[in-house]
């Protein structure tokens, strides 16, 4: 499998302090990776190290099998990356700052001229494409942080909190552009405080905590791990006590707890079809169910489980 | 469709963050303050003579020297406006966040940076340089060798200063403390520090302001270094007037030293915070 990118005991101290403590990750190709973690967690140091913002303690660091120490050139060339909230230099328009940014990365004059105005579009900043920045709200700047991460078409993508900073429209189609690219192809290594972004448009998850990693594996093993689901079941009228018994009583519920008389939260082992029948009985009890669904998700779960016990 | 495209040669990543730099320093507000003052002084020499009804200088020479007694202020100025805060600025600013994770060596950024403060200096002064050719040689009808002499000794000058500023800027955590130190140490310490040791009969040929001092000196029509005193009331004030070939050193060494300085410092800082 190639290794796009690879971190072996990877450590940055600061003051004698460990941010980051021997983490040793190996990503392949094609996937989208959540990186997730508390604050402080080392997610950000990982991601400064890897697009050679940072120096490590010790460990190695490679992208695309390029060490990003000893050849930093070779390992950002194919490297799209927002990290923290981007700023950028006031005086130059958001075209000015892709044709200087596309220049850098060796695009020709065409190419970095239809790029820019390609990428514009994807983060709806097309009509901003000649203001000076200055003038930018933060969210306008994650965006045009993203639009030059996309610029070149990399083939690796290394996003801190990408959607930090905007509005709920914003996120949502920083997802969807996120989502657009995993499609395309590509290597897609995002940290992201909101675990239930990273379980949207994540194919992995790699947890942290501590400078260490304590969790890496695909998003659709999660519930597996988790097991029991938490469910939430609402009722017309307040829940009888035989209805009560009867969830009780059911295979594979645990931890039922009635926080109001019509509303009934638990958690639960089974399948669907256990589910579907769970909720047929209540009905034959007389419960007049308004809603039977799950709530929360598995990575809360599996986060608090781990981060818990770290 | 992705274009393949190829890593860049270092000078084109060179040309290409000297023309934007250039350009953040052509549209910042700062080059026209630059230029407000460099007028400013100008006129107010150029009229300082028939407002206070006295004859102008006998000699093109004699009238250039007293513009170029300027020269200093406005290298201090380029060097402080155009260099303090040229590495700091991608720190405490963060636009670091931007341009470093790029596929180019931290050389070519601070070359590149260099230039361009380098390129908007040179063209402050030139202008001045200009000015005292079209004002001073048209009133004398004559522009002598010795003003193209003083205006490479300005740009050697100029290069040692901002060498001092981007080390100064490589070093400091923040960008006003960066402008603040330039500035007093070339307005203050380094002229006061040249005044005690003149004082104390000691030759101050090693401070970059003495050797500075050159741009006007090189006017007079028969160049001499060496050691004057004068007398004042009970006590002898000393200056000296460096050689030529020693100042240029000088600047030269300052301009190596502290640029060397302010690159490894610039190659070693991190992006935190």
């Amino acid at each position: 499998m190639r290794e796009v990118i690879k971190t072996v005991g990877l450590t940055k101290m600061y003051n004698g302090f460990p941010a980051l403590d021997e983490l040793t990750l190996t990503i392949g190709p094609d996937v989208c990776v959540g990186f997730i973690g508390p604050n402080g967690a080392g997610k950000t140091t990982t991601i400064k190290i890897l697009t050679s913002l940072i120096r490590s303690t010790a460990g190695k660091a490679y992208v695309e099998g390029f060490d990003i120490r000893e050849s930093p050139k070779a390992a950002l060339m194919n490297v799209g990356s927002v990290v923290e909230t981007p700023e950028f230099y006031p005086y130059l328009t958001p075209i000015e700052t892709l044709d200087y940014l596309g220049r850098l990365r060796g695009m020709g004059e065409e190419y970095v001229r239809d790029r820019s105005k390609r990428v514009l579009e994807q983060v709806h900043m097309e009509e901003w494409a000649t203001t000076r920045i200055g003038k930018f709200s933060k969210g306008m700047k994650q965006r045009l942080g993203i639009a030059q991460a996309l610029l070149h078409e990399p083939t690796v993508l290394i996003l801190d909190e990408p959607t930090s900073g905007l509005d709920p429209r914003g996120m949502i189609e920083v997802r969807e552009i996120i989502k657009d690219l995993k499609k395309e192809k590509r290597t897609i290594f995002m940290s992201s405080h909101l675990l239930y972004e990273a379980q949207e448009v994540c194919d992995w998850v790699a947890m942290v905590d501590k400078g260490r990693l304590i969790f890496f594996d695909k998003v659709e093993n999660i519930s597996k791990l988790t097991g029991a689901k938490k469910l939430e079941i609402r009722l017309v009228e307040p829940i009888t006590e035989e209805q009560l018994d009867t969830i009780k009583n059911f295979e594979g519920v645990a931890e039922v707890s009635l926080v109001h008389p019509e509303i009934v939260n638990l958690r639960f082992g089974g399948n669907d079809q256990d589910r579907a029948k769970m909720l047929a009985e209540m009905i034959a009890k007389g419960a007049m169910v308004v809603s039977f669904q799950s709530v929360g998700m598995e990575l809360e779960d599996l986060y608090m489980d781990m981060i818990g016990s770290s | 469709m992705v274009e393949k495209t190829t890593i860049p040669s270092g000078a084109d990543q060179y040309v290409t963050i000297t023309r934007y730099e250039l350009l953040g320093h052509l549209r910042k507000k700062r080059i026209w303050v630059i230029f407000i003052v460099l007028f400013l002084i100008f006129f107010f020499v150029l009229l300082l003579f028939p407002a206070a009804g006295v004859d102008y200088p006998s000699t093109f020479e004699g009238y250039s020297q007293i513009y170029l007694g300027f020269m200093s202020v406005l290298i201090l100025l380029c060097a402080t406006l155009f260099g303090s805060d040229a590495l700091v600025g991608e720190f405490q600013q963060r636009t670091g966040f931007v341009l470093f994770p790029n596929p180019v060596k931290r050389l070519t950024i601070f070359l590149g940076k260099f230039s361009a403060s380098m390129i908007a200096s040179v063209i402050v002064i030139s202008v001045y340089y200009g000015l005292i050719v079209l004002f001073i040689g048209g009133m004398y009808k004559t522009v002598t060798i010795e003003l193209a002499y003083s205006l490479l000794l300005a740009v050697l000058y100029l290069s040692a200063a901002l060498g001092v500023a981007y080390a100064i800027s490589a070093i400091m955590k923040g960008i006003i403390g960066s402008t603040v130190l330039t500035f007093i140490l070339f307005l203050f310490v380094l002229p006061m520090v040249g005044m005690a040791l003149g004082m104390a009969e000691v030759d101050p040929w090693f401070l970059v302001t003495q050797s500075g001092d050159t741009v006007t000196y090189v006017m007079e029509p028969e160049y001499q270094a060496g050691k004057f005193c004068i007398q004042q009331a009970r006590q002898t004030i000393c200056f000296y007037v460096p050689e030529l070939a020693t100042s240029a050193a000088t600047m030269a060494g300052y301009f190596i030293a502290s640029s060397i300085l302010a690159f490894l410092f610039f190659r070693r800082r991190e992006m935190v915070g």
